[in-house]
């Protein structure tokens, strides 16, 4: 049976993640009141993983139910049956070179986000780079980037007066060649920009790349010494991933080398919240997989080096003690063609997987693995199930605790959300139906009604805060109905976001409710 | 009517000044720069005066157009590009001297501020002091200079301008009175290829100079020595090992230029400002200079002959050995290089100084030599000096051909803000620092490394930013960018990202990139492909349509953060 998600969303989300697939078998008490503490004491991090040019994701994540089909339509480049990873009672298989993927998958920690896309696919890289980056709609050409937006509306001033003791640290930091547009606001970059990893390991050391011996070679290295020391965020850099002295084991990649950085910076404590590194290679058009064997080849090897990586840097993570509040997210700007090409490969196609990770990952997978009929013809591209734009605000409320003002200037409209993030807001415990739990009005002024049927007869009403301090009982009593209705008075409360908890006997109910 | 000393005025400069610049020199000691080898390699250049004779390739112009301009443009490489560079210096050394005058264009209606002298749109060159408008005039009179720079004819002229201004400065916030700057840039525009002699001549008499160094207060009674220890120590002479001059030279010649002052009357009433030679202040006695120049000794005349020691003076002053090798280092520091080696001062200062005594001081023909030699051709020369706050704005305006003020009366309001850019960054346009001129021209071991400090490197990087991707700032509403699209256009093959970078390069960095750069910026092009015919596909996409607003973007997209990068590469720094 597939798992589904029981989780209702509240349009004000505060992304207070509930429990770990791995600690299912603790006290869910325990858990809730951690993880309701965990979501104020700790800086959340997202870590954006840009697979350039084009993932085939008909190749990564397999439907299982069509391989005959796909067979038939991709044979230069289709899977052997017997290699795939098949993961329980899903009906997808992934990529014989994602054992890492899968086993995170296993343990809860990787959700699979099956067709995201948007509508009138654009087939040329930089269109589509633009529009993932940017957030915009097919049609549009918007300059700045979703992420640069969202950090824009929360600090309007930057770069003025940053860094400042409230904001000490980069708005975010990205891994690669001069700025993208993913961290471009509309006046201004939000992103410290590290070249390549030799740069950092260069802030880190004080050393600066080699000059040529020549005239113009003395002044380029004194110009460049000048340079790093001017950097305002460098020596904050410096600084915190100077905390960290050891590290867990990464493939020597230019992704494993980049997330290696990314993770040493978190744990040294660095309270950028957004990441952005990047791996190339993905625009397989030619010798995708190997004639042989179709599992080898190019597209298994960058699998390879992505799944071992992230492998390296949840396990690493967890080592410096920070996994819990590390999320990340693979995009590419569109997936690859149903039907392949005689080259061995696949010519660019719209919709595909993502993949999103870390402890706090909802975990399993959104929508349906893709339809294939058999008889498609190389036109045909896969359909729509998730607009890029749902995970990014899904992302920004539950993982970020973003306001919707900075979710709207971001995604640049409103866009229903999936769940993707570990979260409190579970309406029933056996989890295959859905809580009966109501609050109305909500918002709420001095009072509202609550409605439940109850199974057991003791209920209980608390009301707690965003820490998760538990900031008033709102009622307990014994209840003789199954159908629950009580008024209750929150008039003595400030105004605020809150959780309101229901304990029915043993089973716990939550809703957010918002004091004006 | 009362005389104005240099100085005065200086309460009203915050009025009118936005940005003080900084003190480059400030925290030099703070910079270590023991851990930098000193500049061995500038001493084994034995390349000298001698004709370049290699072929000369896009490196070698971009090379002399920088160096002789504000930065370069493709179009101007192409425009030299199948000429002889005897018949390019031949284009470059003549002087055009056909600027209109600058105007009133700093009315403040709204403010109540109008000047009653100077209709609006007319000269004020001539108009009579007015301390309410002479910071305004001063401000016009910067920005009529940066429009002149950034204007179509712009070349070596003004670079010269520049050369000049910064070896016999004044400072035009000390002297206030604006219409005796004006004077001063006259009198240098009209010499700026010519003879030093005689700009040396006039210079002694110019208005301007005689308040900045206060030359018209030097009298019989009360002896002003300034401008006559300048004269020789920062003008003429040096402090060269060979420059014997004495503090009885200073004294002398202190006493020969007494009687030259301002008609103060001139100022203050409607006209050019005048100075003229007072008979009655002059010291008539005799003048004994030392055995550095030979035990000379100047007779002193009563009356009106008494202005005649003047030319006895600088007579004396070049016929030493040392004027003209002086001449000749600050060409040299100047064009080629902030350090003379050895070498360079026998191979190339010498013959070069030779040149200008043989042509009676007449520094053109010295100057071509310099700009058709081997020395200035030679690999080390070409992209290792660091560009000047002027240098590195206006050179990225021009190339990226950024809009100019669409007449003069716009001009104050469209360049104030690269004015006051340049010096944020050390360097305002008409005030050097002090009478030496701008420290990174003269001040060891630094030297160009001057102008780079952390707080300039940040600004600097800003500036290439707002061009190329935030828009310029000219003014609280008005923001520009540089049309990047037209720009490419004007490159040789746009479609290559080879081509499309190195010819970037070209333009705007000195030395040349790794291939790990150049992999880096294009890489931004091809979106992280690995195929050129990403960008080549864009590219001609967008040239196919050159209205649709989609394909456009997309190309601008890639261009923007490329050239961000490369503009943010220290070889950016560089020319």
């Amino acid at each position: 049976m597939k798992r589904r998600s029981f989780i209702k969303h509240a349009a004000h989300s505060l992304a207070i993640p509930s429990f770990l697939g791995a600690l299912n078998n603790q006290s869910f008490g325990q858990t809730i009141d951690y993880f309701l503490n965990l979501a104020n004491e700790t800086d959340r991090v997202l870590v954006l993983i840009y697979l350039e040019g084009g993932n085939d994701g008909l190749n990564t994540v397999i439907p299982l139910s069509f391989l005959s089909e796909l067979n038939k339509v991709r044979p230069h480049v289709v899977l052997p049956e017997n290699k795939l990873l098949t993961i329980d009672s899903e009906d997808f298989a992934l990529h014989p070179s994602l054992s890492g993927f899968r086993s995170l998958y296993e343990e809860g920690r990787l959700q699979v986000v099956h067709s995201v896309g948007y509508p009138q696919q654009s087939f040329s890289h930089f269109k589509s780079t633009d529009i993932w980056m940017s957030g915009s709609n097919s049609n549009e050409l918007v300059p700045s980037g979703w992420t640069g937006r969202y950090l824009e509306t929360n600090h309007p001033q930057f770069p003025n007066g940053y860094p400042n003791p409230e904001n000490p640290d980069p708005m975010a930091v990205e891994i690669g060649n001069g700025s993208s547009m993913l961290f471009q606001g509309e006046r201004a970059n939000f992103s410290m920009v590290i070249n390549n990893p030799n740069s950092f390991y260069q802030i880190l050391n004080n050393a600066i790349e080699e000059t040529a011996d020549t005239i113009a070679g003395d002044k380029l290295r004194y110009i460049r010494l000048i340079a790093q020391q001017s950097q305002k965020y460098g020596m904050i850099v410096k600084r915190a991933a100077e905390k960290v002295t050891q590290q867990k084991i990464y493939p020597d990649t230019r992704l494993g080398n980049q997330l290696r950085i990314v993770s040493r910076l978190i744990a040294g404590g660095l309270k950028t919240p957004l990441y952005l590194v990047r791996m190339g290679g993905f625009d397989t058009h030619d010798n995708q997989v190997d004639g042989g064997d179709h599992s080898l080849g190019n597209h298994a090897r960058l699998l390879k080096n992505l799944s071992d990586a992230v492998l390296a840097f949840m396990n690493d993570l967890e080592f410096q003690g920070c996994a819990d509040r590390v999320m990340g997210m693979t995009f590419s700007e569109f997936g690859r063609r149903i039907v392949s090409n005689a080259s061995m490969g696949t010519d660019h196609g719209s919709s595909a997987p993502l993949f999103i990770f870390g402890n706090m990952s909802h975990g399993g997978s959104r929508g349906n693995a893709p339809i294939i009929t058999g008889n498609e013809v190389y036109r045909d591209n896969i359909p729509l199930q998730h607009d890029f734009r749902q995970v990014y605000t899904s992302l920004l409320s539950q993982w970020l605790d973003a306001g919707n003002a900075s979710i709207q200037s971001a995604t640049r409209g409103n866009f229903e959300q999936i769940p993707v993030v570990k979260n409190a807001v579970v309406t029933s415990i056996e989890r295959d139906e859905p809580s009966t739990l109501k609050l109305f009005p909500n918002p709420v002024r001095d009072f509202a009604t609550v409605k439940l049927d109850v199974l057991s007869g003791k209920v209980r009403i608390d009301l707690i805060d965003v820490r998760g301090s538990n900031v008033g009982m709102v009622f307990e009593g014994i209840v003789s109905e199954r159908q629950f209705t009580k008024v209750i008075d929150l008039s003595m409360f400030p105004p605020g976001k809150y959780i309101l908890r229901v304990m029915d006997g043993n089973r716990r109910h939550t809703l957010h409710v918002i004091k004006l | 009517m009362f005389p104005i000393r240099r100085g005065q005025y200086r309460h009203l400069e915050p009025l009118y000044r936005e940005v003080f610049p900084p003190d480059l020199t400030k925290n030099l000691k703070n910079v270590k720069t023991e851990s930098f080898a000193p500049l061995s390699r500038i001493h084994d250049i034995g390349e000298g005066l001698e004709p370049f004779t290699g072929t000369l390739t896009d490196q070698h112009l971009a090379h002399l157009l920088k160096r002789t301009r504000f930065g370069t443009t493709m179009k101007e490489i192409k425009n030299i590009g199948n000429k002889s560079l005897s018949a390019i210096l031949d284009e470059m050394l003549v002087v055009s001297l056909n600027y209109p005058e600058p105007i009133n264009n700093y009315n403040k209606p709204n403010e109540g501020k109008i000047d009653l002298d100077v209709p609006l749109g007319s000269s004020f060159v001539n108009a009579p002091f007015n301390e309410d408008f002479e910071g305004d005039r001063i401000i016009a009179l910067k920005t009529w200079l940066i429009g002149r720079i950034l204007s179509p004819n712009s070349g070596l002229q003004e670079k010269m301008l520049l050369f000049w201004w910064n070896f016999l400065p004044i400072k035009m916030w000390d002297v206030f009175v604006s219409k005796s700057c004006y004077k001063y840039i006259t009198m240098l525009n009209r010499h700026v290829f010519g003879n030093f002699k005689q700009l040396i001549k006039e210079l002694t008499m110019d208005p301007a100079m005689l308040v900045f160094l206060s030359g018209a207060f030097n009298n019989k009674n009360t002896p002003d020595e300034n401008y006559a220890r300048e004269l020789q120590e920062l003008f003429c002479i040096g402090k060269g090992k060979d420059a014997g001059y004495q503090e009885q030279d200073v004294q002398a010649a202190a006493k020969v230029l007494t009687g030259w002052t301002v008609d103060w009357e001139s100022l203050h009433t409607v006209g050019p400002p005048v100075s003229y030679f007072n008979p009655e202040a002059h010291h008539t006695g005799n003048k004994t200079f030392s055995a550095f120049y030979g035990n000379k000794v100047i007779q002193g005349k009563a009356g009106e002959a008494g202005a005649e020691e003047l030319d006895e003076l600088l007579e004396m002053i070049f016929a030493t050995n040392e004027s003209s090798k002086f001449i000749a280092r600050k060409l040299y520091t100047f064009f080629v290089a902030a350090e003379i080696s050895d070498l360079a001062e026998a191979n190339v200062i010498t013959p070069m100084a030779a040149i200008i005594k043989g042509n009676n001081y007449n520094i053109s023909p010295a100057i071509r030599a310099l700009l058709s030699s081997a020395h200035f051709y030679h690999p080390e020369i070409m992209g290792s000096m660091i560009k000047s706050p002027m240098d590195f704005i206006l050179g990225l305006w021009r190339n990226f051909e950024m809009p100019a003020a669409e007449n003069p009366l716009g001009e104050k309001d469209f360049y104030s803000a690269i004015l006051w850019n340049m010096s944020s960054i050390g360097m305002e346009v008409g005030d050097p620092p002090n009478v030496a001129g701008w420290p990174p021209y003269y001040q060891a071991p630094n030297y160009d490394k001057i102008w780079i400090n952390t707080d300039s490197i940040t600004k600097r990087a800003l500036a290439s930013d707002s061009m190329i991707y935030w828009g310029y700032w000219i003014s609280s509403s008005v923001n520009i960018a540089a049309n990047l699209l037209r720009y490419v256009k004007g490159f040789e093959n746009p479609e290559d990202p080879n081509s499309l970078i190195a010819e970037f390069v070209l333009l705007n960095l000195g030395p040349s990139l790794s291939p790990q750069q150049i992999e880096m910026a294009k890489n931004i092009l091809l979106n992280g492909q690995e195929q050129d015919y990403y960008w080549t596909g864009a590219w001609l996409t967008h040239m196919a349509s050159p209205n649709n607003q989609s394909n456009a973007t997309i190309v601008l997209n890639r261009l923007k953060p490329a050239f961000q990068l490369l503009l943010q590469m220290g070889e950016s720094q560089l020319m």
